[in-house]
């Protein structure tokens, strides 16, 4: 390292670092005061301690949030992933001319920006016209006047289902990527050691792509625990009896539409602990079952 | 072309670690010198110092007139060939050679001659169009060196060039870069840590370990007279052995004995000196290279041991005798001829040549003080 | 569970059982179903407001007529307003056309990729081919700031946005996210297989630092680039929650939220706003189809490694 050298990094790193300070820090910081004041819109505030905090979580409003929100990052690890995994295997064949059309193919949703997903959804899931009750209609010969959007009961299947069409093929590309990875010699030592394929899939396959796997469920959990744009599209708000009121929905609709940006605050700080706490504890497990 | 002087230079990492220590060395004009030592010596250190990619902690550098301590490493007029050759992966031969030339805004007319030249000196012409990977080792590396001499540099500086290739093409190589610096005569620092490159190739060797210069000198010298027993266990191939013991003198005979009296050898007048005569009685250790070593009967003196191994190379022999009674491995080196057999017991006495023949003056045996490792003169 | 077992049995190359023909069949269909709503989508603007709902795609040959298919969403001739995408809204502050929305959205993705690409990848390579003091702290505090949802500075930053005054303004919405911790991260990691070496040689051949990042990293880094370049456009592309709190002009808002406005305002005439929906779908097809092969690669690649 000459002198030279010593001093271009931080020149390189002179606008992130400015950058951060300005609309990282100094929001951070704000974040924390603002949580602990009444505000009025921009412009005015009052010192109200924890009762920003306690007003949220003892509001029901954000209690339907939480298990809304929980239910759809549940459905999104236990269905939706699972299924992008099973995609990644049928794909991840040696010699196929067709795996990257099917990966394009699959991967293709996650182009679509939410709103916009959202506005196509909404028209799909039509009760009698939709695609979706058509399709339900002509496989099982029910469904045909199911009001997904406006049936509270309905509402969260609804945004599953959607969800799954918009990510099954991103994750899959994560599960495809270390699949190729695969020791292809661990495969067949197994092979010859005489494990059967289910053996095999556990001991060479689940390891291998373990580290992939914990990366993806962690990123989906942090993903569904901020949805907001799909369900505020398809459902023109927060859906009947805010059946699709999400966390973060309700974080806009306190902040920006009923103008408190305090209790918006607050609601950023009880969004970011359970998000937090979700992580840890999915690194957590994933560290605990460790296999070797 | 410049002189390349270094005055006192030490390097210093973080946490203390002295890898290079009080380095001084003038470089001639057009010289040819090779830095060599095993790995973690300071050598490719010492090289990146010289060319400015590495900062000096103490002494001085000077290329042609000019101290060059802080000159930043494009502005001192040195070009430098890399380990992996380190050619732009993005570029074609032709702008990888062109590159440093277009940032010194040089005429586009001058940038293309001197290509076209070094390329016909290189037999470069049909691949500069070429990406670099769709080159061979070889061929990359002759562009790394292409791309050296476009430059027209003060000084050349190669570090440790052709350890990635294959035996073979190694020694084409050397030769080939040899043979360009009876070309170009251009002051060349080299660096390796291979012994036969160093003494193939360097008209000076700096033997260099554990950042301290241990010898600086052409070949021959190196090779005959090692400074201490470093550089004599480190230059020659397979290494000088090594035999602990005393000198005694019988009459007006000097000889080498080991502790127990099992070895005992005869001196050669060539290798008596008047400092050896004061180390009788004292412990010190001689070093004799394979090449001196002769089998003989078994009845005289020397050194008594069985054969272990055998080591055909075609022209020699090798052969690893394990002394009888530390158990320690000679290797002697003989005539492909010599008919013996694994397990024989043989005994290796280094000849006495008769003052008339040609090689008389040659030092057949090397004596290193105990303590201080340096050469008994 | 059930995704394993379902994995079990999908395990292609474990189990004989499943033949090649089977395993297209699933994909074939998987990739129908993927598929289906954007050919609803394509077939639903072309139809006629009245027969829209009538077919679930196109309708049958027999019935092709300028009655059923027409470009009458996009353009219509005969009616006076509101009744086309491409007809002028008329709105408080005058004329605005659907290509405005376009031109805004254009503008703002481009631009900020640019801009992000630039920081994020000059900063990446900092941390990545540069030893200082502090470089391991500010990885530290940049990874940190990764785990922090960004929604969660939604309310503070709105209250920044408007002291500064850049409410209603462009600078809102280019300014904050400039650099991305994301994108030095990723950048950080396709700049650490960049050979030392190669800078050094770029050094001795009269490079000045910045021009070796120029010159020499930046071409090599290139699928990583690809890759943030879509990634960064899409984000930008199809943000909403931004763009609808900071902006107010009806001429500068961007397609998602104005699409989203559409729904109300062309409520019962979904031909049109679907139609506005294709072509807010068609630029980030368009740059993925150009830049997929970067893309696959540079998305896993800091997933696999790390």
């Amino acid at each position: 390292m000459t002198p030279s050298n010593r001093r271009a990094p931080w020149f390189f790193l002179s606008p992130y670092l400015l950058l951060t300070l300005i609309f990282f820090i100094y929001p951070f910081l704000n974040a924390i005061i603002l949580a602990f004041h009444q505000t009025n819109g921009p412009k005015s505030r009052a010192f109200v301690g924890w009762r920003n905090f306690i007003f949220v979580l003892s509001d029901s409003d954000f209690h339907t949030a939480f298990w809304n929100t929980t239910i759809y990052a549940l459905a999104s690890i236990c269905v939706q992933l699972p299924l992008s995994l099973g995609f990644a295997m049928l794909l991840n064949a040696k010699k196929d001319n067709l795996k990257g059309i099917f990966r394009l193919i699959l991967f293709s949703p996650h182009l679509v920006g939410q709103v916009f997903v959202g506005i196509i959804f909404a028209l799909l899931f039509m009760p009698r016209h939709g695609l979706f009750n058509r399709f339900l209609q002509g496989l099982i010969f029910w469904g045909l006047d199911q009001e997904w959007l406006s049936n509270p009961a309905l509402v969260m299947p609804a945004l599953i289902i959607v969800s799954m069409w918009m990510y099954v093929g991103f994750n899959m590309i994560y599960f495809l990527a270390a699949l190729q990875n695969v020791d292809q010699e661990l495969t067949e030592a197994a092979m010859i050691d005489g494990a059967n394929a289910w053996h095999r899939f556990w001991t060479v396959t689940v390891p291998a792509i373990k580290p992939v796997a914990v990366f993806v469920v962690i990123m989906s959990t942090i993903g569904s625990y901020q949805l907001f744009e799909m369900p505020y599209s398809m459902l023109r708000g927060y859906g009947p009896k805010n059946a699709g009121l999400t966390i973060v929905g309700y974080l806009y609709r306190t902040a920006f539409e009923t103008g408190d940006l305090g209790t918006g605050a607050a609601i950023g700080w009880v969004l970011a602990l359970i998000i937090f706490t979700f992580s840890m504890a999915q690194m957590a497990i994933a560290r605990g079952t460790e296999i070797d | 072309m410049a002189k390349v002087q270094l005055e006192g230079v030490g390097k210093v990492y973080p946490g203390d670690v002295e890898a290079v220590i009080d380095f001084n060395l003038e470089v001639e004009d057009g010289e040819f010198v090779v830095l060599v030592g095993p790995s973690g010596c300071g050598k490719s250190t010492t090289l990146r110092m010289i060319a400015g990619l590495e900062e000096i902690t103490t002494g001085t550098i000077i290329i042609g007139d000019r101290e060059v301590n802080i000159v930043p490493p494009k502005d001192r007029d040195i070009a430098m060939v890399f380990q992996n050759y380190a050619l732009y992966p993005h570029m074609n031969v032709y702008d990888n050679m062109a590159f440093g030339l277009k940032l010194r805004k040089f005429p586009k007319l001058e940038i293309e001659q001197r290509i076209q030249e070094t390329a016909k000196m290189l037999d470069l012409q049909d691949l500069l169009r070429r990406k670099p990977r769709q080159l061979s080792g070889g061929q990359r590396q002759r562009v790394a060196v292409g791309r050296a001499i476009v430059r027209q540099p003060a000084a050349f500086l190669f570090d440790e060039p052709l350890s990635n290739l294959d035996a073979k093409l190694r020694v084409q190589m050397r030769f080939e870069i040899k043979r360009l610096h009876g070309q170009l005569k251009s002051t060349m620092l080299y660096v390796t840590h291979d012994q036969i490159e160093a003494m193939t190739m360097g008209d000076r060797i700096v033997v260099m370990n554990d950042g301290l210069i241990q010898q600086v000198s052409d070949p021959i010298t190196l090779y005959d007279r090692p400074q201490n027993k470093f550089v004599a266990g480190f230059i020659g191939m397979p290494p000088m052995n090594f035999l602990s013991g005393q000198i005694q003198s019988h009459g007006n005979e000097l000889s080498f004995a080991t502790e127990e009296g099992r070895v005992s050898l005869t001196i050669p007048t060539a290798s008596i000196s008047e400092q050896l005569s004061r180390y009788q009685n004292q412990n010190l250790t001689l070093g004799v290279r394979p090449e001196d070593l002769q089998v003989t009967a078994t009845d005289s003196s020397g050194i008594i041991g069985q054969i272990d191994v055998i080591e055909p190379t075609g022209a020699e022999v090798l052969l690893y005798v394990a002394d009888t009674g530390s158990q320690e491995t000679i290797v002697c080196r003989v005539d492909s001829h010599q008919k013996c057999q694994v397990g024989d017991t043989v005994t290796l006495t280094v000849p006495l040549s008769k003052p008339d023949q040609v090689d008389a003056g040659k030092l057949r045996m090397h004596f290193f003080d105990d303590q201080t490792g340096l050469r008994i003169n | 569970m059930v995704g394993l077992g379902l994995s079990y049995l999908l395990l292609p190359k474990q189990r004989q059982r499943i033949t090649t023909i089977q395993r297209y069949v699933v994909l074939l269909l998987v990739a129908i179903l993927i598929l289906s709503p954007f050919l609803w989508l394509v077939s639903a603007v072309f139809k006629d407001t009245d027969v829209l709902m009538q077919y679930a795609f196109l309708p049958p040959l027999s019935e092709w007529s300028s009655e059923t298919l027409n470009l009458k969403n996009f353009y219509n001739p005969e009616t006076e307003e509101l009744d086309s995408l491409f007809e002028a809204e008329k709105t408080i502050e005058g004329e605005v056309h659907f290509w405005r929305y376009l031109a805004n959205s254009l503008f703002l993705a481009s631009t900020s990729t640019i801009v992000t690409l630039f920081f994020s990848s000059l900063g990446g390579y900092a941390l990545a081919k540069y030893e200082f003091h502090g470089k391991y702290a500010i990885i530290s505090f940049m990874l940190g700031t990764m785990m922090i949802p960004g929604l969660l500075l939604l309310a503070p930053l709105y209250n920044l946005i408007y002291k500064i005054g850049w409410m209603d303004s462009y600078w809102a919405l280019l300014v904050p996210g400039a650099s991305s911790a994301f994108g030095m991260f990723l950048f950080r990691q396709a700049c650490l297989s960049v050979p030392n070496s190669l800078m050094e040689a770029a050094r001795i051949d009269g490079c000045s630092e910045f021009s070796i990042y120029l010159n020499i990293v930046m071409p090599l880094v290139r699928p990583m680039t690809g890759a943030f370049c879509l990634v960064s456009f899409l984000g930008n592309w199809n943000s909403f929650v931004y763009p609808n709190i900071y902006i107010q002009t009806q001429s500068k808002l961007t397609l998602p939220v104005i699409l989203n406005q559409f729904v109300d305002v062309y409520s019962q005439q979904y031909g049109i706003f679907l139609a506005g929906t294709l072509i807010a779908i068609i630029p980030p097809a368009i740059l993925f189809f150009a830049l997929q092969r970067e893309f696959i690669s540079g998305l896993t690649s800091g997933a696999i490694k790390g």
